[in-house]
Parts: structure tokens; sequence; C-alpha cells
């Protein structure tokens, strides 16, 4: 049992060797060619996504802070149903009323 | 922290590749071609390492806005690696083509040699034969993803459990018990061929 455990040990230890020795790959010709021409497509994808994540972001503050303002609006306005809201907006398309709550303020 | 040369080199690649210089990224990719194809040869077969180690360098680039400086650059290159490699195996995993591979007479005989006691000499031309390649691709395919990164980068390579629970991004204790598991799987498999051999005499 002993000698059988020597025995698994030892080759084990050959093939750990085996994975340590030093060896290099060689690149085939154009590998970095490619690579570059994937990495220029990436970033073609990739800009034009996070541009567009970043201008939606951008605008979230706003956008939330508009939806705050035009929802206190139209609570001092005694608007309570969805319906009075939407025609609110509608009725108001300059947003004159929303730039007369602005300068009120 | 204080930056080496190389490191203060590589930050002003990577301020240029982030600033739009996408071509910079060749300079990076000269400076750490050698150590990502050290790390994927380890890792996955010979036939798949140029293709492996462009998804790592692509994953890279993705990646670039997200490095930190905390750790060294090849550090963090190296983490991305890895990752790429246990990726490779995770989509292999139940690939078809895959077969497992069984034994050819040769390795048979390698075992013998080996087992015969020879010089030291003997022992490290042994150890770089195809036989020791197909005897270690043969075990490797019985482990799962996870073991066969674990059994690589701890008992292979010889890094600590530490080392490699932070390349991987797994807990240290995952980790240690796959690499005690992978390796009593890898002496089974060792005592299988053991045994092999003894009902070939």
């Amino acid at each position: 049992m002993k000698s059988r455990e020597k025995e698994i040990s030892k080759i084990e230890e050959v093939l750990i060797r085996f994975h340590r020795r030093h060896e290099t790959f060689q690149a085939p010709p154009f590998w970095t060619e490619r690579l570059m021409a994937r990495v220029r497509g990436e970033k073609m994808r990739g800009n034009g996504f996070y541009r567009a994540g970043a201008v939606v972001w951008r605008f979230a503050s706003v956008t939330c802070l508009a939806a705050v303002l035009l929802a206190l609006y139209a609570s001092g306005l005694n608007v309570e149903t969805p319906y009075e809201i939407v025609e609110l907006m509608f009725d108001d398309p300059a947003g004159l009323d929303l730039a007369l709550l602005f300068a009120s303020l | 922290m204080a930056h080496s040369d190389k490191e203060t080199q590589d930050f002003e690649i990577i301020a240029r590749i982030m600033g739009g210089d996408v071509n910079a990224f060749e300079l990076l990719v000269e400076r750490y071609r050698p150590l990502i194809f050290g790390i994927v040869m380890k890792h996955v077969p010979y036939d798949r390492v140029e293709d492996v180690a462009q998804e790592s360098f692509l994953e890279i680039f993705r990646s670039l806005g997200s490095y930190a400086a905390k750790s060294p650059f090849s550090h963090w290159l190296s983490k991305i690696t890895v990752r790429c490699c246990y990726d490779f195996w995770r989509q292999h995993r139940n690939n078809p083509e895959q077969v497992l591979s069984s034994l050819t007479e040769d390795s048979q005989q390698w075992v013998d040699t080996m087992l015969a006691g020879r010089s030291r000499d003997a022992f490290e031309r042994e150890a770089s034969g195809r036989e020791a390649r197909e005897i270690l691709n043969h075990a490797m395919a019985r482990l799962s993803a996870e073991d066969r990164m674990v059994l690589t980068l701890v008992h292979l390579d010889g890094r600590s459990v530490r080392e490699a629970s932070d390349l991987l991004g797994w807990s240290q204790i995952s980790v240690k018990v796959r690499a005690h598991r992978s390796r009593g799987k890898l002496r089974k498999v060792i005592s299988g061929l053991l045994d092999g051999r003894q009902e070939s005499i």
C-alpha cells in the first residue's frame, strides 16, 4: 500500500515538472493584426453604447426633478386623476404654465 | 503608492487608450503578450492558446475603464486571463467533441520507465515528453472546469490558496476544498494507470 502511494507520488512529481517546464508560445503571423482589428470593432460598438448610456444618465436626474416639480405643481392645481395630469401637459405644449411656476419660485 | 517605470508607462498608455487612441492598445499587447500566453498555455490545449489569448486581450480592452490601479497592472491582467481560461472550460464542459482520451501503449511504457528509477537527467528528459502531456490531459479530462482550474493553479503551478482564490475570485475555503478534492482525483487517475499497467504485465 505504501509502495503504491510512493509510485503515485513519483508519477505526480513528473507531471508537475512537465507542467512547470519553461515553454514559449510562438504567436502565428498576423495574430496581433487580427486582434487589433477586433479591438477597433469593439471600440466602435463599445463607444456608441457607452456614449448613449452616458447621455441617458446625464438627463436622468433632470428628468426626475422635473417630474417632482410637475407633481407638486399638479397638486397645487387640485388635479387628481392621471387623465387630468395628461390633459394639463397636452394643453400646455409650450410649457408656459410650467415656466410661470418656475418664475414664481 | 510608488509606481515603477513600467507601471508609469502602463498608466500613460491606458490614459491614451481611454482618451480614444485605440491603437495604443497594441503597445500593451506587445508588453504583456508573453505573460498572457504564458498563463493561457498552462490552462488550455495547445491548439486553442491563440484563440483564448485573443479573447483575454479583448476582455482586457473592454474592462480597461474599470482598472483602478489598486493592484499592479500585470496582476489585474492575470486575473482576467485566468477567468477567460475558466470560461473556456465552462463552455467546453458538455462539448461532445471533447471525448475522454484513452492512453496509448507508449504512455503505459512511460509509466514503467518513470518507476524504474533512472538518473536525474533521464528523469528530467522524460518529464518533457509527449507521454507526460498525454497522461496529464487524460487526467484533466476527468475533472470539472472548477477542479481543473484549481488543480492547475495550486497543485501544478504551485501558487498559494490565497493567490488562486484572488485570481479566480472565489473564497479561500472553496479553493482549499477543491484543491484537496482535485488532487485526490488526479492521484486516483494515476492509480488507475498503475492498475492498468499491472494488468498488462
